[in-house]
């Protein structure tokens, strides 16, 4: 059975989520916001054929159910 | 050689080299005529004089110089500084993460499949990156996989995880 994810290519979509998984060719160098030592936001830029995935926590069912 | 009374007993005796008898008998050349001279080492009285001299006026330089005491403590709290930024360096440089090579693996979508769910075999609850960077696959083939084993109710989602972190 195919299942394609819902791909987002448009200019300006957006993930937001706690935990995403990402892919590119070239990955800059984290920079870091303006804040407190303990809550400073980093970011970067991925670049070339970047991917990104919100991740989901997957468990065997028949596992789950044993 | 002991005997058993503890006295020395000579066995074997030798003959004085006709070197050790020249030795003894050349006349005292000018280094051993210094050595007898005592702790003067040969110096005359006036370069002892000047030495002193030279002494006490550097003993006087330092002396003068009126930041030497404050030059010692600044050095003192140089070396600390410079302890510290070591320190905080090393605690920086432990926590930069290391760039870790994986090579993918260039595998059938089935072939790919069949792994993932040997490794969710295991119980583990496992996220995308986890079962891309185990396996070596491609993050996109794997998500691509992982739909599709929730499509089939192979796996699902572990709510109490998402409970836990929302």
């Amino acid at each position: 059975m195919k299942v394609s994810p819902k791909l987002h290519h448009e200019l300006g979509d957006a993930l937001l989520a706690d935990r995403i998984a990402v892919r590119a060719y070239d990955i800059d160098k984290v920079r870091y916001g303006e804040g407190s030592h303990r809550d400073r936001i980093q970011f970067t830029k991925l670049r070339h054929s970047a991917y990104c995935v919100i991740e989901a926590p997957l468990k065997s069912v028949l596992q789950r159910k044993s | 050689m002991m005997s058993s009374a503890g006295e020395v007993q000579i066995t074997e005796t030798r003959p004085f080299s006709r070197g050790l008898i020249a030795n003894l008998l050349v006349k005292f050349d000018e280094s051993e005529r210094s050595s007898l001279l005592g702790d003067s080492a040969g110096f005359t009285l006036e370069d002892i004089a000047e030495k002193v001299q030279r002494v006490n006026e550097l003993t006087q330089a330092v002396r003068s110089i009126p930041s030497f005491p404050n030059l010692i403590l600044e050095n003192v709290l140089l070396r600390q500084e410079v302890e510290q930024i070591k320190q905080r360096l090393t605690e920086l440089e432990e926590r930069i993460p290391e760039e870790k090579v994986i090579v993918l693996k260039e595998i059938s979508m089935e072939e790919a499949k069949e792994e993932i769910r040997q490794l969710f075999s295991s119980g583990r609850t496992l996220y995308y990156s986890d079962i891309a960077e185990e396996l070596r696959l491609d993050l996109k083939l794997v998500v691509d996989i992982c739909l599709e084993l929730q499509a089939s109710g192979e796996v699902e989602i572990d709510e109490s995880v998402t409970k836990v972190t929302s």
